[in-house]
Protein backbone atom coordinates (compact mmCIF):
# COMPACT_ATOMS: atom_id res chain seq x y z
CA UNK A 1 0.00 0.00 0.00
CA UNK A 2 1.22 3.51 -0.63
CA UNK A 3 1.25 6.24 1.81
CA UNK A 4 -1.77 7.68 0.11
CA UNK A 5 -3.78 4.23 0.43
CA UNK A 6 -2.71 4.16 3.93
CA UNK A 7 -3.77 7.73 5.37
CA UNK A 8 -7.08 7.03 2.79
CA UNK A 9 -7.83 4.04 4.44
CA UNK A 10 -7.02 5.10 8.39
CA UNK A 11 -9.51 8.06 7.57
CA UNK A 12 -12.37 5.89 6.45
CA UNK A 13 -11.66 4.27 9.41
CA UNK A 14 -11.69 6.96 11.51
CA UNK A 15 -15.17 8.45 10.46
CA UNK A 16 -17.26 6.68 12.83
CA UNK A 17 -14.99 8.14 15.41
CA UNK A 18 -15.26 11.68 13.97
CA UNK A 19 -18.41 11.99 14.72
CA UNK A 20 -17.91 10.65 18.17
CA UNK A 21 -15.00 12.80 19.32
CA UNK A 22 -15.64 15.99 17.80
CA UNK A 23 -19.00 16.14 19.84
CA UNK A 24 -17.79 14.53 23.04
CA UNK A 25 -14.75 16.74 22.85
CA UNK A 26 -17.26 20.06 22.46
CA UNK A 27 -19.07 18.53 25.45
CA UNK A 28 -15.36 18.15 27.83
CA UNK A 29 -14.65 21.76 26.30
CA UNK A 30 -18.32 23.34 27.65
CA UNK A 31 -18.01 21.25 30.61
CA UNK A 32 -14.46 22.77 31.29
CA UNK A 33 -15.47 26.10 30.34
CA UNK A 34 -18.27 25.82 32.50
CA UNK A 35 -16.01 24.85 35.23
CA UNK A 36 -13.85 28.14 34.30
CA UNK A 37 -11.10 26.32 32.81
CA UNK A 38 -10.44 27.74 29.33
CA UNK A 39 -9.76 26.48 25.87
CA UNK A 40 -6.12 26.09 26.59
CA UNK A 41 -6.90 23.72 29.67
CA UNK A 42 -8.90 21.83 27.87
CA UNK A 43 -6.69 21.43 25.01
CA UNK A 44 -3.57 20.63 27.22
CA UNK A 45 -5.33 18.04 29.39
CA UNK A 46 -6.84 16.34 25.65
CA UNK A 47 -2.98 16.29 24.41
CA UNK A 48 -1.24 14.97 27.77
CA UNK A 49 -4.04 12.79 29.75
CA UNK A 50 -6.65 12.14 26.48
CA UNK A 51 -9.03 9.40 28.21
CA UNK A 52 -12.43 10.14 27.48
CA UNK A 53 -14.85 9.51 31.10
CA UNK A 54 -11.77 10.21 33.61
CA UNK A 55 -11.13 13.68 31.99
CA UNK A 56 -14.74 14.62 32.63
CA UNK A 57 -14.43 13.12 36.00
CA UNK A 58 -11.15 15.22 36.14
CA UNK A 59 -13.09 18.37 35.57
CA UNK A 60 -15.16 17.96 38.57
CA UNK A 61 -12.67 16.95 40.45
CA UNK A 62 -10.66 20.26 39.57
CA UNK A 63 -13.31 22.84 39.99
CA UNK A 64 -14.35 21.46 43.64
CA UNK A 65 -10.48 21.72 44.42
CA UNK A 66 -9.86 17.93 45.53
CA UNK A 67 -6.57 17.05 46.82
CA UNK A 68 -3.88 15.91 44.58
CA UNK A 69 -4.22 12.59 46.10
CA UNK A 70 -7.63 11.88 45.43
CA UNK A 71 -7.32 12.93 41.54
CA UNK A 72 -4.40 10.76 41.92
CA UNK A 73 -6.25 7.82 43.13
CA UNK A 74 -9.28 8.61 41.09
CA UNK A 75 -7.04 8.12 37.73
CA UNK A 76 -5.62 4.91 38.83
CA UNK A 77 -8.70 3.24 39.52
CA UNK A 78 -10.42 4.99 36.28
CA UNK A 79 -8.04 3.98 33.87
CA UNK A 80 -6.98 0.43 34.91
CA UNK A 81 -9.06 -0.84 32.20
CA UNK A 82 -6.25 0.84 29.78
CA UNK A 83 -3.51 -2.06 31.36
CA UNK A 84 -5.83 -4.78 29.85
CA UNK A 85 -5.98 -2.78 26.29
CA UNK A 86 -2.30 -2.74 26.05
CA UNK A 87 -2.20 -6.89 26.46
CA UNK A 88 -3.84 -7.29 22.70
CA UNK A 89 -1.01 -5.02 21.24
CA UNK A 90 2.04 -5.58 23.00
CA UNK A 91 3.65 -7.43 19.47
CA UNK A 92 2.41 -4.72 16.93
CA UNK A 93 3.29 -1.82 18.66
CA UNK A 94 7.00 -3.71 19.85
CA UNK A 95 7.47 -3.49 16.11
CA UNK A 96 6.18 0.17 15.55
CA UNK A 97 9.65 1.65 16.51
CA UNK A 98 9.57 5.16 17.16
CA UNK A 99 6.06 5.10 16.78
CA UNK A 100 5.66 2.71 20.15
CA UNK A 101 5.72 5.42 22.70
CA UNK A 102 2.50 7.43 21.25
CA UNK A 103 1.08 4.20 20.40
CA UNK A 104 0.73 3.53 23.89
CA UNK A 105 -0.50 6.89 24.81
CA UNK A 106 -3.41 7.09 22.12
CA UNK A 107 -4.92 3.60 22.92
CA UNK A 108 -8.30 4.80 24.36
CA UNK A 109 -11.69 2.47 24.26
CA UNK A 110 -12.26 3.47 20.72
CA UNK A 111 -8.81 3.37 18.91
CA UNK A 112 -8.70 -0.14 20.52
CA UNK A 113 -11.71 -1.14 19.07
CA UNK A 114 -10.85 0.45 15.61
CA UNK A 115 -7.39 -0.96 16.03
CA UNK A 116 -8.92 -4.38 16.64
CA UNK A 117 -11.21 -4.40 13.60
CA UNK A 118 -8.44 -3.46 10.62
CA UNK A 119 -8.22 -6.54 8.07
CA UNK A 120 -5.45 -5.95 6.73
CA UNK A 121 -1.78 -8.07 6.76
CA UNK A 122 -0.16 -7.14 9.44
CA UNK A 123 2.78 -4.80 8.38
CA UNK A 124 0.41 -2.66 6.83
CA UNK A 125 -2.15 -3.03 9.32
CA UNK A 126 0.52 -1.58 11.65
CA UNK A 127 1.23 1.34 9.04
CA UNK A 128 -2.54 2.15 9.31
CA UNK A 129 -2.64 2.25 12.72
CA UNK A 130 -0.12 5.04 13.74
CA UNK A 131 -2.19 7.61 11.39
CA UNK A 132 -5.18 6.46 12.91
CA UNK A 133 -4.11 7.42 16.17
CA UNK A 134 -2.88 10.53 15.13
CA UNK A 135 -6.04 11.50 13.63
CA UNK A 136 -8.34 10.26 16.17
CA UNK A 137 -6.46 12.72 18.98
CA UNK A 138 -6.87 15.17 16.51
CA UNK A 139 -10.44 15.12 16.64
CA UNK A 140 -10.76 14.71 20.09
CA UNK A 141 -8.51 17.87 20.51
CA UNK A 142 -10.26 19.82 18.37
CA UNK A 143 -13.95 18.85 19.73
CA UNK A 144 -12.40 20.05 23.50
CA UNK A 145 -10.96 23.35 21.94
CA UNK A 146 -14.07 23.90 19.99
CA UNK A 147 -16.16 23.62 23.05
CA UNK A 148 -14.28 26.22 25.02
CA UNK A 149 -13.90 28.80 22.33
CA UNK A 150 -17.61 28.19 20.73
CA UNK A 151 -19.80 25.89 22.62
CA UNK A 152 -22.38 28.16 23.67
CA UNK A 153 -23.10 29.00 19.88
CA UNK A 154 -24.02 25.38 18.48
CA UNK A 155 -27.17 25.50 16.43
CA UNK A 156 -28.63 22.61 17.03
CA UNK A 157 -29.23 19.61 19.48
CA UNK A 158 -26.47 17.30 19.92
CA UNK A 159 -28.75 14.57 21.31
CA UNK A 160 -28.36 10.82 20.01
CA UNK A 161 -24.48 11.58 18.64
CA UNK A 162 -23.68 8.97 21.31
CA UNK A 163 -25.05 6.37 19.26
CA UNK A 164 -22.52 6.41 16.94
CA UNK A 165 -20.10 4.71 19.34
CA UNK A 166 -22.75 2.12 20.50
CA UNK A 167 -23.23 1.23 16.21
CA UNK A 168 -19.40 1.40 16.03
CA UNK A 169 -18.74 -1.42 18.94
CA UNK A 170 -21.69 -3.16 17.39
CA UNK A 171 -20.20 -3.62 14.11
CA UNK A 172 -16.67 -4.27 15.62
CA UNK A 173 -18.53 -6.74 18.06
CA UNK A 174 -20.16 -8.86 15.01
CA UNK A 175 -16.71 -8.94 12.72
CA UNK A 176 -14.91 -10.39 16.25
CA UNK A 177 -17.83 -13.05 16.16
CA UNK A 178 -17.55 -14.20 12.64
CA UNK A 179 -13.89 -14.22 12.98
CA UNK A 180 -13.66 -16.20 16.57
CA UNK A 181 -13.09 -19.73 16.54
CA UNK A 182 -14.87 -19.94 19.76
CA UNK A 183 -17.75 -17.65 20.80
CA UNK A 184 -17.15 -18.34 24.57
CA UNK A 185 -14.93 -15.08 25.15
CA UNK A 186 -17.48 -12.46 23.48
CA UNK A 187 -20.29 -14.24 25.45
CA UNK A 188 -18.28 -13.88 28.71
CA UNK A 189 -17.76 -10.41 28.22
CA UNK A 190 -21.47 -9.51 27.65
CA UNK A 191 -22.87 -12.19 30.15
CA UNK A 192 -19.74 -10.75 33.26
CA UNK A 193 -19.92 -6.98 32.26
CA UNK A 194 -24.04 -7.20 32.38
CA UNK A 195 -23.83 -8.73 35.65
CA UNK A 196 -21.00 -6.75 36.97
CA UNK A 197 -23.50 -3.29 35.59
CA UNK A 198 -26.43 -5.01 38.06
CA UNK A 199 -24.12 -5.42 41.00
CA UNK A 200 -21.53 -2.11 40.78
CA UNK A 201 -24.01 0.19 38.84
CA UNK A 202 -23.07 1.95 35.94
CA UNK A 203 -20.12 4.35 36.80
CA UNK A 204 -17.90 1.85 38.26
CA UNK A 205 -18.28 -1.38 36.73
CA UNK A 206 -16.01 -1.67 34.19
CA UNK A 207 -13.08 -2.20 36.16
CA UNK A 208 -14.57 -5.47 37.98
CA UNK A 209 -15.77 -6.75 34.46
CA UNK A 210 -12.65 -6.52 33.21
CA UNK A 211 -11.06 -8.42 35.71
CA UNK A 212 -13.42 -10.73 36.27
CA UNK A 213 -13.75 -11.52 32.45
CA UNK A 214 -9.94 -11.75 32.91
CA UNK A 215 -10.09 -14.65 35.28
CA UNK A 216 -12.50 -16.30 33.61
CA UNK A 217 -10.45 -16.58 30.07
CA UNK A 218 -7.52 -17.01 31.62
CA UNK A 219 -9.05 -20.12 33.41
CA UNK A 220 -10.47 -20.87 30.46
CA UNK A 221 -7.21 -21.41 28.28
CA UNK A 222 -6.30 -23.64 30.75
CA UNK A 223 -9.05 -25.98 30.24
CA UNK A 224 -8.71 -26.12 26.57
CA UNK A 225 -5.15 -26.37 26.53
CA UNK A 226 -3.28 -23.61 25.12
CA UNK A 227 -6.32 -22.13 24.33
CA UNK A 228 -6.03 -20.45 20.36
CA UNK B 1 -4.20 28.09 41.20
CA UNK B 2 -2.23 27.69 37.94
CA UNK B 3 -0.18 25.10 39.60
CA UNK B 4 -2.49 23.07 41.16
CA UNK B 5 -3.74 22.85 37.90
CA UNK B 6 -0.50 21.80 36.34
CA UNK B 7 0.40 19.73 39.21
CA UNK B 8 -3.41 17.90 38.96
CA UNK B 9 -2.51 17.89 35.31
CA UNK B 10 1.20 16.10 35.46
CA UNK B 11 0.11 13.75 37.83
CA UNK B 12 -3.10 12.44 36.17
CA UNK B 13 -0.72 12.20 32.77
CA UNK B 14 1.78 10.19 34.25
CA UNK B 15 -0.20 7.52 36.21
CA UNK B 16 -2.59 7.00 32.75
CA UNK B 17 0.51 6.91 30.48
CA UNK B 18 2.06 4.56 33.21
CA UNK B 19 -0.96 2.39 33.13
CA UNK B 20 -1.52 1.88 29.61
CA UNK B 21 2.31 1.44 29.04
CA UNK B 22 2.93 -1.18 32.05
CA UNK B 23 2.59 -4.37 29.94
CA UNK B 24 5.55 -3.06 28.04
CA UNK B 25 7.71 -2.19 30.50
CA UNK B 26 6.92 -5.95 32.48
CA UNK B 27 7.39 -7.76 29.23
CA UNK B 28 10.45 -5.72 27.64
CA UNK B 29 13.81 -7.29 26.57
CA UNK B 30 14.77 -10.42 28.07
CA UNK B 31 11.81 -10.68 29.99
CA UNK B 32 8.99 -12.82 27.63
CA UNK B 33 5.36 -12.57 28.45
CA UNK B 34 4.03 -15.91 30.06
CA UNK B 35 2.07 -17.36 27.62
CA UNK B 36 -1.16 -17.37 29.80
CA UNK B 37 -0.90 -13.86 29.32
CA UNK B 38 -0.50 -13.93 25.87
CA UNK B 39 -3.13 -16.09 25.22
CA UNK B 40 -5.07 -13.88 27.16
CA UNK B 41 -4.61 -11.01 25.10
CA UNK B 42 -5.51 -13.11 22.09
CA UNK B 43 -8.90 -13.89 23.41
CA UNK B 44 -9.26 -10.55 25.03
CA UNK B 45 -10.77 -8.46 22.07
CA UNK B 46 -13.67 -10.26 21.76
CA UNK B 47 -14.60 -10.27 25.35
CA UNK B 48 -13.88 -6.29 26.11
CA UNK B 49 -15.82 -5.17 22.72
CA UNK B 50 -18.95 -6.97 24.80
CA UNK B 51 -18.04 -5.27 27.91
CA UNK B 52 -17.53 -1.80 26.05
CA UNK B 53 -20.96 -2.87 23.93
CA UNK B 54 -22.73 -3.21 27.44
CA UNK B 55 -20.87 0.05 28.79
CA UNK B 56 -22.66 1.70 25.42
CA UNK B 57 -26.42 0.16 26.67
CA UNK B 58 -25.82 1.18 30.05
CA UNK B 59 -29.23 2.94 30.25
CA UNK B 60 -30.32 -0.45 31.09
CA UNK B 61 -29.68 0.19 34.83
CA UNK B 62 -30.04 4.21 34.71
CA UNK B 63 -32.79 4.72 32.91
CA UNK B 64 -34.48 1.35 31.64
CA UNK B 65 -37.66 2.60 29.58
CA UNK B 66 -36.10 5.97 28.23
CA UNK B 67 -32.41 5.23 26.54
CA UNK B 68 -32.69 1.43 27.65
CA UNK B 69 -34.59 -0.48 25.92
CA UNK B 70 -34.45 1.73 22.70
CA UNK B 71 -30.49 1.21 22.64
CA UNK B 72 -30.53 -2.05 22.53
CA UNK B 73 -33.61 -2.49 20.28
CA UNK B 74 -31.40 0.15 17.79
CA UNK B 75 -27.83 -1.72 18.56
CA UNK B 76 -29.45 -5.29 17.53
CA UNK B 77 -30.67 -3.30 14.39
CA UNK B 78 -27.29 -2.06 13.67
CA UNK B 79 -26.00 -5.58 14.18
CA UNK B 80 -28.26 -7.54 12.06
CA UNK B 81 -28.10 -4.78 8.89
CA UNK B 82 -24.58 -4.67 9.08
CA UNK B 83 -24.62 -8.60 8.95
CA UNK B 84 -26.97 -8.51 6.31
CA UNK B 85 -24.95 -5.84 4.24
CA UNK B 86 -21.20 -5.77 5.56
CA UNK B 87 -21.00 -2.08 5.11
CA UNK B 88 -18.20 -0.91 6.90
CA UNK B 89 -19.92 2.78 6.92
CA UNK B 90 -22.92 2.06 8.33
CA UNK B 91 -21.80 3.36 11.84
CA UNK B 92 -21.58 6.87 10.22
CA UNK B 93 -24.80 6.55 8.42
CA UNK B 94 -26.72 5.24 11.07
CA UNK B 95 -25.79 7.73 13.64
CA UNK B 96 -26.48 10.69 10.79
CA UNK B 97 -30.11 8.93 10.55
CA UNK B 98 -30.27 9.32 14.44
CA UNK B 99 -29.28 12.81 14.74
CA UNK B 100 -31.39 14.45 12.13
CA UNK B 101 -34.81 13.01 14.46
CA UNK B 102 -34.42 15.07 17.84
CA UNK B 103 -33.65 18.06 15.72
CA UNK B 104 -37.06 17.67 13.22
CA UNK B 105 -38.78 16.65 16.77
CA UNK B 106 -37.80 19.32 19.02
CA UNK B 107 -38.70 21.88 16.67
CA UNK B 108 -36.42 24.36 18.35
CA UNK B 109 -32.77 25.05 17.41
CA UNK B 110 -31.22 26.69 20.14
CA UNK B 111 -29.71 23.71 21.17
CA UNK B 112 -28.40 21.93 23.96
CA UNK B 113 -30.14 23.24 26.98
CA UNK B 114 -33.69 22.36 25.56
CA UNK B 115 -33.46 18.79 25.03
CA UNK B 116 -35.91 16.53 22.88
CA UNK B 117 -37.94 14.19 23.86
CA UNK B 118 -36.55 10.91 23.25
CA UNK B 119 -36.37 10.33 19.91
CA UNK B 120 -35.49 6.19 19.81
CA UNK B 121 -39.10 4.77 18.08
CA UNK B 122 -38.69 6.95 15.04
CA UNK B 123 -35.23 6.22 14.89
CA UNK B 124 -35.51 2.77 14.80
CA UNK B 125 -38.48 3.04 12.02
CA UNK B 126 -35.95 5.09 10.03
CA UNK B 127 -32.89 2.32 10.72
CA UNK B 128 -35.77 0.03 8.88
CA UNK B 129 -35.98 1.79 6.24
CA UNK B 130 -32.32 2.69 6.17
CA UNK B 131 -32.04 -1.24 5.25
CA UNK B 132 -35.13 -2.02 3.04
Amino acid sequence: METRDIIKTAFIKSLPILCSYIFLGMAYGILMEEAGLHWYYSLLISLVVYTGAFQFVLTTLLSGGASLITIAITAFFMNSRQFFYSLSFVKDFNKMGRAKPYMIHSLTDETYAVNNSLDLPDEERRKVMLPLAIMCQCYWCIGAMLGGLVGQLIPFSTEGIDFCMTALFTVIFVDQWEKAKSHVPAIVGLVVSLVCLFIFGAQYFLLPSLIIVSTILVIYNGSVGGGK
Amino acid sequence: MTRYILLAVLISAVITYALRGMVFVLFSGDRKMPGWLERLGNVLPAAIMGVLLVYCLKGIKTDFLGTGIPGIIAAILTGIAYKWKHNTSAPTAYTITHMRIPIKWSGNRSGRKARPRSPRPEVISEIITDIL
